[in-house]
C-alpha cells in the first residue's frame, strides 16, 4: 500500500512539475527577458521559500510564547488559589489557637483581649468574639470593654452555629471598623459546649499582600472576588476596586470559562486571564495580563517577518541586478564578438572575469581562427579548382530540369548556358547524352558513361560523370556532372591494350617491377617460364627468381638500371619448382612523361636450349678432340709398330694404309653410333669387305644382332683386320676356294660371367703350318685385344685353317631386344 | 703377363730397316722449341722404373718404345685403374705414366691419387682430356706433369725431366 501511494504521488508529482517546467518553458520562450529579470526570479525563488519557513517558524515562536504565558496566567492563578487557602487556613489555626486559650475557658475576656491583640499585632487582621446571641463580646480592634455591637454579619455566624465548622465571609462593611472586611469565624466549645464564635476580621489589605507575594511583573494583575463578585482584593489600584463589583460579561468569563480566557478588565482593558475558585472560602482567584502583553510576540514576529520580506526583496533584487550587470558585460562583449566574426572579421577577444563568457569567446576566437584557416584554404582551393580547370581538360556544369545549362565552368563554353544538348551537339551524339542526363533526372541515380562526339572533324571522347541535384523539398531540379576529355587517354588505352596484348602473347618473360625490386606485372609467359602464377608473384621481391649463387646479381644490375643504364646478360634463374634455367635478360628503366626512372622492366627469353646445345656442342668438341688427339696416338703407335715390321717404304704403306683403313671403317661406324657403338655384324662388314669379292660369299657369319661398346669396336675392329691380312696373305682367302666362318654368342643372361663368345675360323685354305715366330698382326690377334677387353684369346693353327677364339665380358656387348633371338649374316650367306 | 708376352712378340719383329724421321725414339723434334729443362734432360739420363697405365695398346706400345728408347725400365703396363695400384704396389716405380680415361669404372686420377697416397709414387698424366675441369682435378693428386696426347720425344724429355727434379 506503501509504495503504491509512493508511486501514485511520484507519478502524479512529475506530471505536475513536467506541466509546470512546459508551461514556464512556454512563458519564457515567447517573450525574451533580461538577464536581471531572470536572476531577480532566481533570487524571489531562492527566498521565498526561505521567508515561508521564516515566517512559519516566527509563528511558532510567537504561538509557543503565548502558550508559555497562557501557560503561566494559569499557573499564577492556580498558585494564588493555593497562597490564599493557605492564609485562610493559617486564620482559622489561629483562630483555633486562640480558642485554647485558657482566658477564654474562663471566660476572661480581658486576658483573651490581650492575648489575641499580641498574637496579631503584625498583621492586618482583628479578633472577634461572638457569643451565640451574636453578639460582640469584644473587639482587637477598639480597646477591651468598650461597648460593642452585634456582629454585622449574622449569616455567617449563624451558619457556624448550624454547621460547628469554620466559615468564611464575603467582603462586607465591619460594623466596627466601618470599612470593608472578610470575617473568619469558627465555633469555640468550652467544656464540649459551644459557647462562643471566635472570628478574625481580615482587611482586604491583608490578602493584598498575598496576591503579591507572587512578586509577578507589574502587567500582572491578580485578584479576589468573593462569592457574589464583589472585589475582595486587587492587585493593582486595590483602593480605587475594592468593594466593587465584577463587569458582569467578565464575571460570566470568569465563572463559565475553564482555563484561560480573554476579556475586558474592570479597567476597561483587554486582557488575558485565568480563574480559579478557592476551595476554602469559594471565592474566585484571578490572574490577569494584558492582551497586548500575551500578543506581542506575536506582533513581534510578524515585524521581523517583514523585516526579512523587505531584506531579501532588496538584498535579492541588488544582487541579481549586480550579478545581471557582472554576467551581462562579458556576454555583451562575446555577443560583440560574435557580431565581428559574423561580419567577416578576425577577433581576438580579452579574457573577462567571467569563466563561461571567455568560454565563450575563446572558442569564438577559435573559431574565427578555424574560419580564417578555412576560408584560406577554401580560397586556395578554389585557386587550384580555377586553375585545375582551367588548366585540365574537365568541364563541370550544372542543367536544369529540362537540361537547359546552367553553368559550365570553361569560360569557352559559357555561350552554351541556356542552351540543350540538342542545340549544341551533332546530330549524331545527341541520344546517347540526352539518354545520359535523362536517366539522371528520371532515376536520381548518379550516371557515368563516356560520351563522344566529332566536333570541328575530330572525335572526341568525354568521360562524363553526372548526378542529380535536389531543391529544398527535396525534389530533384536538376544535373550537376564533370566532363573530362579522354579522348588520348582513350587511345592510350588502345595503344596499351595492344601492347598488353603484346606482352601477354610474347615468348618472352616480361616482369615489370619497382625500384626496389618488387614484381608488379608478370605476363603468361614469365608464368609458363617460371611456374609462379600471377597472384603468387606480384608484390614480392624478384630475388625469388635467382639462385643462391647468384644472391648478389639482382642488386648489381638494378643498381645500375636506377642510373638509366639498360643491362644485358645471360644468366641464370630459378624456377618455382628449384630448375634453374638459362635466360638472356634485357633489363632497362622505366620511366614517367617527365623522364624519371620509376620502375624496371626486364625481358627473359628462356636460352636453356640453346645453352644445352652449347654445351653438348662443347661437349663435342672436348670429346672429338680427345678422341681425335687419342687416334692419333693410336695411329702414331700403330704406326711405329707398323715400321718395324716394315722393310720396305711400300710395304710400310702398304701395311699402315690398310691398317688406316680398318680404323677408319671402325670409326666411320662409330662415328654413325654417335660414338656409342657399333653392331657387330656391321663391323664384321667394313673389316673385311676390302678383302672378299663383291658378293662377299668367302664370309660366312652368324649370330645374335649384337651391339658393341666403342671400346671393342675399335679393338676387335683392328683384329679382325689383322685376321684378315693374314688369311689374305696365307690363309683360306689366298687362294680361290677358301672361305671364313665366323660365328658369335652371347651367354644366356642369367649365366654368370656372362660372356660374348666369337669363333673365327678358315676352311678350305692351304694347309696350315704354325708361324714360328710372332709379328705385329700377331701381337694384335692374341695379345691386344683380350688385354684391352679383360677378355681371353685362343690362336690355333690346325692345317684345315685358322682357328681364334676371343671371349670378352657381355658388358661391352648388349643384344637388342627385339633381335636377340634373330641371327644375322655380316657379309654373305654362303660363298 | 701382358709384358712378358709382349716381349716374346718384339723380339721376332726385325729390326726395322726404314724408319721414318718422325716415328725415330730419339730424333730430335724440331717442332718443339728448345727449353732449359729439355736441355737439360738431354745432357744425361737416370734409369727410372716407370708403370705405364694406359687402355690403348698401340699408345701403351708407343709410350713403352719411346721410355726404352731413353734408357728407362718399364715395370708393366695396366690398362685399369685396380691393375694399377697392384702393379704399383708390388713393382714400386719411380713414377706412373698415367692415362686418364682408363678401361672400367674408376680412372686415371682415381688410381694417380691412391697410389700418391699410398705410395707415394707421382704419375705423370699422359691423356688427350684438356679441358680445364678435369685438370683441376688430376691437380690434386700433385702431379709431376701433363703429356698432352699424341706427343714427342722432345715432350716426353721434359716430363721425365720433372722427374729426375724430384728424385
Amino acid at each position: 500500500m506503501r509504495h503504491y501511494l509512493v508511486a501514485t504521488v511520484r507519478f502524479y508529482g512529475t506530471q505536475v512539475i513536467n506541466r509546470w517546467r512546459k508551461s514556464a518553458a512556454s512563458v519564457f520562450a515567447s517573450r525574451p527577458r533580461p538577464l536581471r529579470v531572470y536572476l531577480i526570479l532566481f533570487a524571489l525563488g531562492l527566498a521565498l521559500p526561505l521567508l515561508l519557513l521564516s515566517a512559519f517558524f516566527l509563528s511558532q515562536m510567537a504561538s509557543l510564547e503565548r502558550d508559555q504565558i497562557e501557560r503561566r496566567v494559569s499557573q499564577v492563578a492556580e498558585a494564588l488559589t493555593w497562597d490564599i487557602d493557605r492564609e485562610l487556613d493559617r486564620a482559622i489555626v489561629t483562630l483555633e489557637t486562640l480558642a485554647t486559650s485558657e482566658a477564654l475557658a474562663n471566660a476572661d475576656f480581658g486576658t483573651f483581649h490581650a492575648q489575641a491583640t499580641r498574637a496579631l499585632r503584625r498583621t492586618n487582621t482583628q479578633i472577634l468574639l461572638l457569643d451565640l446571641s451574636l453578639q460582640q463580646l469584644l473587639n482587637t480592634r477598639v480597646p477591651f470593654g468598650t461597648a460593642l455591637p452585634t456582629t454585622a454579619l449574622a449569616e455567617v455566624a449563624l451558619r457556624v452555629i448550624g454547621t460547628k465548622e469554620p466559615q468564611i465571609s464575603d467582603l462586607f462593611i465591619g460594623a466596627v471598623a466601618k470599612e470593608p472586611v472578610i470575617a473568619v469565624e469558627i465555633p469555640v466549645f468550652i467544656r464540649q459546649e459551644l459557647r462562643y464564635i471566635l472570628v478574625m476580621s481580615i482587611d482586604p489589605p491583608q490578602l493584598v499582600d498575598v496576591l503579591k507575594g507572587q512578586r509577578l511583573d507589574r502587567q500582572w494583575i491578580t485578584a479576589i472576588t468573593d462569592r457574589k463578585g464583589i472585589i475582595v482584593a486587587r492587585s493593582d489600584r486595590h483602593a480605587e476596586f475594592v468593594g466593587k463589583p465584577v463587569p458582569e460579561n467578565l464575571l460570566a468569563s470568569s465563572l463559565v470559562e475553564r482555563g484561560v480566557f480573554r476579556a475586558v478588565s474592570v479597567a476597561g482593558e483587554p486582557i488575558v486571564g485565568a480563574t480559579l475558585r478557592s476551595a476554602r472560602a469559594g471565592w474566585l482567584v484571578s490572574a490577569t495580563v494584558p492582551a497586548s502583553y500575551v500578543d506581542a510576540s506575536h506582533l513581534l514576529g510578524w515585524r521581523l517577518f517583514y523585516v526579512l520580506i523587505v531584506t531579501a526583496l532588496a538584498g535579492g533584487g541588488s544582487l541579481a541586478y549586480i550579478f545581471a550587470r557582472f554576467i551581462a558585460q562579458p556576454l555583451t562583449a562575446a555577443t560583440v564578438v560574435a557580431k565581428r566574426l559574423g561580419e567577416g572579421h578576425h577577433v581576438n577577444a580579452e579574457d573577462s572575469p567571467l569563466i563561461e563568457a571567455n568560454t565563450l569567446t575563446k572558442a569564438l576566437t577559435d573559431a574565427s581562427q578555424a574560419l580564417s584557416q578555412r576560408s584560406e584554404a577554401l580560397s586556395d582551393a578554389l585557386a587550384r579548382f580555377d586553375i585545375a580547370l582551367r588548366g585540365a581538360d574537365i568541364t563541370v556544369f550544372t542543367q536544369d530540369l529540362h537540361r537547359r545549362y546552367l553553368w559550365v565552368s570553361k569560360g569557352a563554353w559559357d555561350r552554351v548556358v541556356g542552351l540543350r544538348e540538342e542545340d549544341i551537339l551533332p546530330s549524331e551524339a545527341q541520344r546517347p547524352a540526352v539518354e545520359f542526363k535523362e536517366k539522371v533526372l528520371r532515376t536520381g541515380v548518379v550516371q557515368e558513361a563516356d560520351l563522344s562526339a566529332t566536333i570541328d572533324g575530330e572525335h572526341r571522347t568525354w568521360r562524363v560523370r553526372a548526378e542529380p541535384t535536389y531543391d529544398p523539398m527535396g525534389a530533384i531540379d536538376g544535373v550537376i556532372g564533370v566532363a573530362v576529355d579522354v579522348t588520348k587517354v582513350r587511345r592510350a588505352e588502345g595503344a596499351m591494350a595492344q601492347l598488353a596484348a603484346i606482352v601477354a602473347s610474347t615468348g618472352e618473360a616480361i616482369l615489370g617491377k619497382s625500384l626496389e625490386g618488387i614484381i608488379e606485372t608478370w605476363n603468361p609467359a614469365a608464368e609458363h617460364m617460371f611456374g609462379f602464377t600471377t597472384d603468387e608473384v606480384i608484390g614480392r621481391s624478384a630475388a625469388i627468381l635467382i639462385p643462391d649463387h647468384r644472391a648478389s646479381e639482382i642488386e648489381d644490375i638494378h643498381a645500375q638500371v636506377r642510373t638509366g643504364q639498360t643491362v644485358s646478360l645471360e644468366t641464370v634463374r630459378r624456377t618455382k619448382d628449384g630448375r634453374e634455367i638459362h635466360v638472356a635478360i634485357n633489363v632497362a628503366p622505366t620511366r614517367d612523361e617527365a623522364g624519371n626512372i620509376t620502375g624496371i622492366c626486364s625481358v627473359m627469353h628462356d636460352i636453356s636450349d640453346r645453352k644445352r646445345r652449347e654445351d653438348h656442342t662443347s661437349f663435342l668438341m672436348r670429346e672429338l678432340a680427345h678422341r681425335s688427339k687419342n687416334l692419333l696416338a693410336v695411329v702414331k703407335g700403330m704406326a711405329t709398330q707398323t715400321v718395324r715390321q716394315s722393310q720396305t717404304v711400300e710395304e710400310f704403306q702398304l701395311h699402315f694404309d690398310r691398317r688406316i683403313h680398318g680404323l677408319a671403317n671402325s670409326q666411320d661406324l662409330l662415328v654413325r653410333q654417335n660414338w656409342k657403338g657399333a653392331y657387330l655384324d656391321e663391323l664384321i662388314r667394313a673389316q673385311l669387305e676390302v678383302f672378299v669379292d663383291a658378293d662377299g660369299s668367302r664370309i660366312r657369319s652368324k649370330g645374335p644382332r649384337v651391339f658393341l661398346e666403342s671400346e671393342a669396336v675399335q679393338n676387335i675392329g683392328l683384329a679382325l683386320h689383322e685376321l684378315a691380312t693374314n688369311a689374305s696373305k696365307y690363309g683360306a682367302l689366298s687362294n680361290a676356294a677358301g672361305f671364313i666362318s665366323i660365328s658369335w654368342r652371347l651367354d644366356p643372361k642369367m649365366a654368370k660371367d656372362r660372356r660374348l663368345h666369337l669363333v673365327w675360323q678358315e676352311h678350305d685354305g692351304p694347309p696350315v703350318i704354325a708361324p714360328t715366330r710372332g709379328g705385329f698382326g700377331r701381337m694384335v690377334i692374341e695379345l691386344m685385344v683380350g688385354q684391352a677387353l679383360r677378355g681371353s684369346v685362343q690362336l690355333e693353327f690346325p692345317s684345315t685353317g685358322v682357328v681364334w677364339h676371343l671371349q670378352i665380358p657381355a658388358r661391352y656387348a648388349q643384344t637388342m631386344p627385339s633381335e636377340e633371338s634373330e641371327d644375322v649374316q655380316a657379309v654373305g650367306s654362303e660363298v | 703377363m701382358f709384358l712378358d708376352r709382349l716381349e716374346v712378340y718384339r723380339s721376332h719383329i726385325a729390326p726395322s730397316t726404314f724408319i721414318p724421321a718422325w716415328l725415330a725414339p730419339s730424333a730430335p723434334d724440331d717442332s718443339d722449341p728448345p727449353t732449359e729443362t729439355g736441355d737439360e734432360a738431354d745432357k744425361s739420363f737416370d734409369e727410372y722404373r716407370i708403370l705405364i697405365v694406359e687402355d690403348e695398346f698401340f699408345v701403351a706400345l708407343d709410350i713403352q718404345a719411346m721410355l726404352e728408347a731413353n734408357g728407362h725400365r718399364i715395370v708393366g703396363i695396366a690398362v685399369t685403374a685396380e691393375e694399377a695400384v697392384v702393379l704399383a704396389a708390388r713393382e714400386r716405380p719411380n713414377v706412373v705414366f698415367m692415362d686418364i680415361r682408363l678401361a672400367g669404372a674408376r680412372d686415371g686420377i682415381d688410381a694417380a691419387y691412391e697410389i700418391r697416397e699410398r705410395f707415394d709414387i707421382p704419375s705423370i698424366f699422359v691423356t688427350a682430356n684438356t679441358d680445364d675441369h678435369t685438370r683441376r682435378r688430376a691437380e690434386v693428386t700433385r702431379p709431376l706433369g701433363f703429356l698432352d696426347k699424341p706427343f714427342t720425344q722432345q715432350r716426353l724429355r721434359m716430363a721425365l725431366a720433372a722427374v729426375r727434379r724430384r728424385s
